[in-house]
């Protein structure tokens, strides 16, 4: 397990540094001087030629990538030109309210697509089956932005039992924190727990006819003993994979979202500089999320080996 | 003697889009206490039907639509699951066929074995994962304490069966179903899992049912045997008096069909024809079509099971077979 573990590490390491290569590229690869496109129309060619200088576009593409990566491996991304503060800090800043909207919203996710899945492979072909069924398929065929605005309009001005929108950090209200993400974590998790409840429900018919379900039965366990720990526990490996797809999904929902509710987070930190042009944190943001994905692939594949021991004993 | 499990006019149905069929239609049968009991009979016959609903584990589309089970005089047909599952894997255990296909892949087998001691006695996960351990070890399985952490697919496919046993006499059942325990491992294989069968039953005193298609299998071993076909009981007797002489055209079939190593023949005989779909069976007998000896008055109506002391035949010719 250790060497298995160690050998998806490595392995991880070279798709990060061409994930790194190509949010460095993106500078060079825009039509155009970047410089003059981010200085804007009115613009003097002094102010342009300032601004060149100042990310480095004097300097020729392989000086450049040394720096960028020599840069990178002290934590410096650069200087946001319109922030007038480094990336990094930034970033640091923003991150934790989508890391709270994610985990939020993959909790929320979890919960109600396996518990959704679950039950209606239990009670297939009942009226339980087609409820849950129903939801799923609502969830799914419902834009996030749509729902999202459905739910300020009614749970928060109508109704009033959620604000509108905003942040407040965990460390000042935690339960302030909780109240202000759950609208947001939850137009972010019903697309998803659509999505999870369909996959679970088909995962779990596969198992549930299999006959290890009968010898479970026949040893005389429980019914919810054998769903949850026979038939759940083999179901959840093809689950995985899902998870991973549901993962980066969210991470691309997340920028909608923010934006909806006026969360100061990475999607909107994201969109924001790539309206105004603002290549170094583009770059910054870019190398984030694509990391964090290879990360999510390689949490996937190591999530694999834990549930399934024929994946682990594989020689 | 007073019958460990008894079976009355058993009747199980199964829905499909052409009506309801029975897979086992009308069957009584006994088993003693210890007693070694053999059901006999092809793909189909219902014999597996019949050790699911012993057991209770009958399910959709198939249900139990007559008859009773009585396991030491308790009725099961009815019983509430929350008393049923009490009885599973206590008082009466199973071993399935596929012993790969029967184990969880995702779990080890001291934990597989585990589960079952502690949903039925009150004891710490300590003590049954140790009696788990000395489970396998009295199946027969070298190192148990380390084949306990083994997950199945690390197993050979007789160590499985092995372990499915030790599985199933966990919790020292009075009766223990078998059903095809032999048919997915290779001859040598089965010939040990057989042995241990038989050894496990006389050191616990056990009721074994064995379900098998393969007479040779109950021939040196079961008390009694009881053959099927097409959801009927067809013959019940003595192993010795039905291998000394079949009453029923179908378990004569069967016999002939044993290879036996001590008479060469360049074919070995088989009975023509297949199992009838039990949604288009046949008028009068169901081995009426199949049949070497059926007259025209075969085909008028199914024969009735009749008793001859110890024995019991549904062939309306027995009594001409037997003097033939």
């Amino acid at each position: 397990m250790a060497g298995y573990i160690a050998w998806r590490l490595v392995s991880a390491v070279p798709v990060i540094l061409l994930v790194t290569l190509i949010s460095f590229s993106i500078m060079s690869l825009v039509p155009g001087d970047p410089a003059a496109i981010i200085a804007g129309a009115t613009a003097t060619d002094a102010e342009i030629a300032d601004l060149r200088v100042a990310l480095g576009l004097d300097r020729p593409f392989l000086t450049r990538l040394v720096h960028w990566y020599g840069d990178l491996l002290s934590g410096d991304l650069g200087r946001s030109i319109l922030l007038q503060r480094p990336v990094a800090e930034a970033i640091a800043e923003r991150l934790p309210v989508t890391l709270a909207l994610g985990a939020y919203a993959l909790v929320l996710t979890l919960v109600f697509g396996v518990g959704l899945g679950v039950v209606a492979a239990v009670r297939q072909n009942t009226w339980v089956d087609q409820i849950c069924m129903t939801v799923a398929v609502l969830g799914v065929s419902i834009p996030n932005l749509w729902l999202a605005l459905l739910f300020v309009f009614l749970f928060a001005v109508t109704l009033g039992w959620f604000p509108t929108g905003g942040y407040v950090p965990f460390g000042e209200d935690a339960v302030g924190a909780l109240v202000a993400l759950t609208l947001p974590a939850i137009s972010l998790a019903l697309m998803q727990v659509g999505l999870l409840a369909r996959m679970t429900r088909s995962a779990m018919l596969e198992v549930l006819r299999q006959d290890f379900v009968r010898t479970a039965r026949a040893k005389g366990l429980p019914g919810w003993f054998v769903v949850l720990r026979h038939a759940l526990g083999n179901a959840l490996i093809p689950l995985v994979t899902v998870m991973g797809i549901i993962l980066s999904l969210m991470i691309s929902g997340t920028v909608v979202i923010e934006s909806v509710f006026s969360l100061p987070g990475m999607g909107r930190l994201i969109v924001n500089a790539i309206q105004r042009r603002d290549y170094p944190v583009i770059q910054g943001g870019l190398m984030l999320i694509a990391t964090a994905l290879v990360l999510v692939n390689l949490v996937v594949d190591l999530l694999y080996a834990w549930l399934d021991p024929r994946v682990r004993y594989a020689d | 003697m007073s019958a460990l499990l008894a079976v009355r006019d058993l009747t199980v149905t199964f829905e499909t889009t052409a009506g309801a069929v029975a897979a086992v239609d009308a069957l009584s049968f006994d088993i003693g206490p210890g007693e070694f009991l053999g059901i006999v009979g092809e793909s189909g016959s219902g014999k597996s039907v019949t050790a699911l609903a012993a057991m209770g584990l009958v399910v959709a589309p198939g249900r139990i639509a007559q008859g009773s089970i009585r396991l030491g005089g308790e009725e099961l047909v009815g019983l509430p699951e929350r008393s049923m599952r009490r009885i599973r894997g206590r008082r009466m255990a199973m071993v399935f066929q596929e012993p790969m296909a029967s184990l969880n892949p995702v779990m080890r087998i001291g934990d597989q074995i585990a589960e079952a001691i502690r949903w039925h006695e009150d004891v710490s996960a300590r003590a049954a994962a140790a009696r788990a351990v000395d489970l396998l070890g009295t199946v027969g399985i070298p190192a148990p304490a380390e084949r306990a952490r083994a997950y199945p697919q690390q197993m050979s496919g007789g160590m499985r069966q092995r372990a499915m046993i030790a599985m199933a006499i966990a919790c020292s059942p009075a009766l223990l179903i078998a059903d095809e325990p032999t048919t997915a491992l290779d001859v040598t294989v089965q010939a040990q899992i057989m042995d241990l069968l038989r050894s496990l039953r006389e050191r616990f005193g056990m009721a074994l049912l064995l379900i098998t298609h393969d007479l040779g299998l109950v021939a040196e071993q079961a008390d009694r045997v009881l053959v099927m076909y097409a959801g009927r009981m067809v013959e019940e007797a003595p192993t010795a008096s039905l291998f000394a002489r079949p009453l029923h055209p179908y378990s004569a079939g069967l016999l002939d069909s044993i290879p036996d190593i001590e008479i060469r023949r360049p074919v070995l005989p088989a009975i023509e024809g297949v199992v009838p779909s039990l949604s288009a069976l046949p008028p009068g007998c169901r081995f009426g079509p199949r049949c070497r000896f059926a007259e025209p008055a075969c085909t008028t109506a199914d024969p009735p099971l009749r008793r001859f002391g110890v024995r019991a035949t549904a062939c309306r010719r027995d009594l001409d077979l037997a003097r033939a």
